[in-house]
């Protein structure tokens, strides 16, 4: 199959939205979320199935790639409407993706980083450990941050099955978990008045569109999860 | 982030008009300067004003008397190119500013610059208008709709905190930074040295009839932030954006600068680059845009090569993974012993000893540690385990997708890498697809890209006939490099030797361990997921126990199998892209640095590397040649704006603010007002001192 058109939401940093829609003339369109404009932790692969009247519509607009800068969109009349209309009819139906998850575990000397997969085939990813980072604070706010340690393995699941994700491409079937567990010793000495921490990942998304296998980066931040107290 | 587009509207539509500094009881105004300065017209000003009037204002400013004015600047434009234009370049759009701002000087102790920010409530249209069902006359998606209403004092969401709060954040990356450096004119002694340090303040203002330098409309937390209609932009913050709460400050910090006269720095034209250049730098200095256009000539040449090279190697990578897979044995053998000792060792047993403990009935407890102990010395199989491991990480398709994913996230980053420019700072230079499209498929450099591609990637080698005569040549290129790694594994001191260990298996184990341990307490489960109940039967713990130790040292295996392939690959495709990179440079010194009678002594060009080099100079030539004149905003003064093949982008707080960094030269419209309204007429013009 071949791509009619390609539609880029982007903002430039600190939020660096990255999303891709991809329809090709098979009738099919993909999104790629790597890093969501609503700021939800997950990544991956969604598709929807265009009409005739939405291709005839992105072939109009070109081969693309068309970017639209969120923080100041341009008005992009019927076709800009009808990218945001296929997007969020993709977005009820998952192809591959993965949703991280902060953990604490004992009295909140350990943290934890979670995946869950869902859609209809594994979603493919790594980190990059080197750019993750623990973030603790009060009510959204981080009042200090720690690089993450060297990470040992990749996401393992209860039975201690590894999933992959650090050195080597993370492959997580739908329903599927796992966790890594991070050795941040400086935790320890968290700042007064932290009550909840958030890890921020980054890493690589692989196989996100069918004609571009290739690792691309993502970021996502997990939701805040309540510290206990020291 | 690009301020509101013309010629829709400023960027603050609904701001009140500035009205005219006027004095009021604690207010001074400045005394309007004369337009030449020195002893002769402070003579002519004393005659005209007489001394008293003068030394009285002279005094005043140097108690520290408030001089407070209201600076409403002339709208200014910018043009950036952030849209999409053909063939996969970039197309330019003109926005504008209208800075506001109040400025306060404080004698010689400081001055105050305040913008005031008026928050108001008004609800953005989330409904596709091209939708089916759709009520006629559906304003755009994300259209304001109605007029604005203040935000109650009573907010649900509180809203009004909120902006209090983001206020004072927006301004804290501007602090500190900025101070005004001058000194004032004495008659019979050496003139004073003055410094004032700038203080950015911004304040919150909520009344519909209230002055303001810009608005924001506040939207509650039932309104998500990046749901149809819901984009987030300049003039609309959202309190519900998930994770990017600490984000947004950064932005708002960016928006400041935008309302004290500062235009956007990222997505901008190599002219525009040319033009900011020579803003940032002293007159004198020399430019620096000779060395960004070679630079920007060695990107696009090694963007244009990125997907050729990893196809390239793609075709390559049976030969590399069979050379690899071939030393499995050996790696199989060392894991083997690795594990027989790594799986004893205490940090091991004590894990799974806690993880059994967690899963059983206390009742159990006393069977834990004979459990543990069978399992990880008479019923472990050392060989069967790490030979498990090492032939899942040793596989065809493991060792492809793993050597091919690293080399084009190597060559990604050294595309993406920011480059520093003398006098201005950190750029990126964003190469966009057009140039890319050159070298694919029926692009005008495929065959070049592709010959490129080869000679740099190269062959297995193996059976050739060269003037009929049969010859076996050997591997070459990076695939040659590749394929001598293993080779290696079995020297003293080898990755083999030094990775895979008892303390290295041991460390991966209890990791693995831990890490099951971390999903095994994961709370909430996820949907459909159900807790384990807990062991209450010796059986089943010998098998939970059998379980945990059999997955672990697997992955452990695995784990360090992929880790030892990382550690030897890694250097080999990190120096193969330098060496690429260095090649490009070098070709593009002798096409635009090396003096024609130079060119000879450098020696003959690799041909293919010459015509890409030659390629897409031209490209940037032509891109230069079209913009040529139009300086920082070519659409705000009628001058060609053509589409890119390239923008660049100031890594600071008014580019793409990767970084907080800001310049002098970007305070000159502050400092300009300050000189204007708020020096005395014995001051000489203040500078811009940054830190």
């Amino acid at each position: 199959m071949a791509r009619i058109t390609t539609v880029l939401w982007r903002t430039p940093p600190p939020t660096s939205v990255d999303e891709e829609l991809a329809v090709y003339d098979d009738g099919s369109a993909w999104l790629a979320v790597r890093r969501s404009r609503d700021g939800q932790p997950t990544v991956g692969s969604w598709s929807a199935e265009t009409t005739d009247d939405d291709r005839a519509l992105f072939a109009a607009a070109g081969e693309g790639p068309i970017v639209v800068d969120l923080l100041h969109p341009a008005d992009t009349g019927q076709f800009g409407a009808g990218a945001e209309r296929v997007a969020a009819a993709a977005r009820d139906s998952a192809i591959a993706t993965a949703t991280f998850h902060a953990g604490v575990t004992g009295a909140g000397a350990g943290v934890s980083l979670l995946v869950v997969a869902a859609g209809s085939r594994p979603v493919r990813f790594d980190l990059d450990p080197s750019s993750c980072s623990v973030h603790v604070g009060h009510d959204g706010s981080t009042l200090a941050w720690y690089e993450v340690p060297s990470v040992g393995t990749g996401f393992v699941t209860p039975d201690a099955e590894g999933l992959g994700g650090v050195g080597r491409v993370a492959e997580v079937a739908p329903g599927s978990y796992g966790a890594i567990a991070l050795d941040v010793p400086a935790l320890a000495a968290k700042p007064d008045g932290a009550t909840e921490v958030a890890i921020q990942i980054a890493g690589w998304l692989h196989d996100a569109l069918p004609d571009h296998p290739m690792p691309e980066p993502f970021a996502v931040r997990t939701a805040a999860v309540p510290f206990p107290a020291s | 982030m690009a301020v509101r587009a013309t010629p829709d509207s400023s960027r603050s539509p609904a701001a009140p008009t500035v009205r005219e500094a006027s004095p009021t009881s604690d207010q001074q105004v400045a005394p309007s300067r004369v337009p030449t300065g020195g002893p002769a017209a402070m003579r002519q000003l004393q005659r005209t004003a007489g001394n008293r009037a003068v030394t009285s204002i002279v005094g005043r400013i140097q108690r520290g008397t408030l001089q407070r004015v209201k600076v409403s600047e002339a709208t200014v434009g910018e043009t950036l190119y952030n849209q999409s234009g053909a063939g996969g370049t970039a197309a330019a759009k003109h926005y504008s500013i209208k800075p506001q701002y109040q400025m306060t000087r404080s004698g010689d102790s400081g001055v105050t610059v305040t913008v005031r920010v008026k928050f108001l409530n008004q609800a953005r249209n989330g409904t596709d208008p091209t939708a089916p069902g759709a009520p006629p006359g559906t304003p755009a998606l994300g259209a304001l709709m109605g007029s604005p209403t203040e935000i109650p004092v009573t907010d649900p969401d509180n809203r009004r905190a909120w902006c209090q709060s983001i206020v004072k954040e927006q301004v804290k990356p501007w602090n500190g930074r900025l101070t005004l450096v001058g000194e004032e004119w004495n008659a019979t002694e050496d003139n004073t040295k003055k410094r004032l340090p700038v203080t950015f303040d911004a304040v919150a203002v909520f009344g519909l009839a209230e002055e303001a330098d810009n608005q924001v409309i506040v939207h509650p937390t039932t309104v998500v932030a990046g749901s149809p209609g819901q984009p987030i932009d300049a003039g609309n913050y959202y309190l519900n954006k998930g994770g990017y709460k600490a984000d947004e400050k950064v932005i708002a910090a960016h928006e400041y600068g935008h309302l004290i006269g500062i235009p956007d720095e990222y997505s901008q034209s190599n002219e525009q680059m040319n033009a900011l250049l020579h803003q940032a730098s002293p007159g004198d200095a020399p430019s620096s845009r000779a060395a960004l256009d070679r630079k920007t000539v060695e990107r696009m040449v090694l963007s244009s090569l990125r997907q050729p090279l990893y196809d390239r190697l793609g075709t390559q990578m049976p030969a590399v993974a069979d050379a690899i897979r071939a030393k499995r044995a050996l790696v199989k053998t060392r894991m083997a012993l690795a594990a027989r000792s790594g799986v004893v060792a205490p940090a091991v047993r004590t894990e799974l000893t806690n993880q059994l403990t967690a899963a059983s009935e206390p009742g159990l407890a006393p069977s834990i540690p004979r459990a543990v102990a069978f399992q990880t010395t008479a019923n472990f199989s050392n060989v069967t385990n790490a030979g498990v491991g090492v032939e899942a990480g040793f596989s065809a398709a493991a060792l492809t997708s793993q050597i091919q994913d690293m080399y084009w996230k190597a060559l990604l980053g050294a595309q993406n890498a920011v480059v520093a420019v003398k006098g201005l700072g950190d750029v990126s230079i964003n190469v966009q697809g057009s140039v890319n499209r050159t070298t694919a498929a029926g692009g005008a450099q495929q065959a070049t890209a592709a010959g490129l591609a080869a000679s740099t990637v190269g062959s297995p080698g193996g059976p050739a006939t060269v003037f009929g005569f049969p010859l076996v040549l050997p591997p070459a290129g990076l695939v040659g490099q590749l394929m001598a790694l293993p080779t290696t594994f079995a020297t003293a001191g080898s990755a083999l030797e030094t990775g895979v260990t008892p303390a290295t298996f041991t460390t991966k184990m209890e990791s693995v361990l831990k890490s099951a341990a971390a999903a095994a307490a994961a709370a909430p489960l996820p949907p459909g997921v159900a807790p384990p109940a807990k062991m209450a039967r010796s059986g089943e713990l010998y098998r939970r126990a059998y379980t945990l130790v059999t997955n672990t040292s697997r992955e452990a295996s695995k784990q360090l199998a992929t880790d030892l392939i990382n550690t030897v690959v890694q250097p080999v495709l990190a120096s193969s892209v330098k060496t690429l990179e260095t090649a490009i440079e070098t070709e593009v010194n002798r096409v635009m640095t090396t003096p024609p009678a130079g060119v000879a002594a450098l020696g003959p060009a690799d041909p293919n590397m010459a015509a890409l080099v030659a390629a897409m100079k031209a490209r940037l030539d032509a891109n230069k040649t079209a913009s040529a004149g139009g300086g920082r905003d070519p659409l705000g003064t009628g001058k060609p704006a053509p589409a890119q093949d390239v923008t660049y982008s100031y890594q600071g707080l008014m580019g793409t603010h990767g970084t907080m960094a800001v310049r002098a030269d970007q305070f000159a419209p502050i400092v300009s007002q300050f000189n204007d309204k708020l020096t005395t007429f014995f001051e000489k013009d203040f500078t811009a001192e940054v830190k």
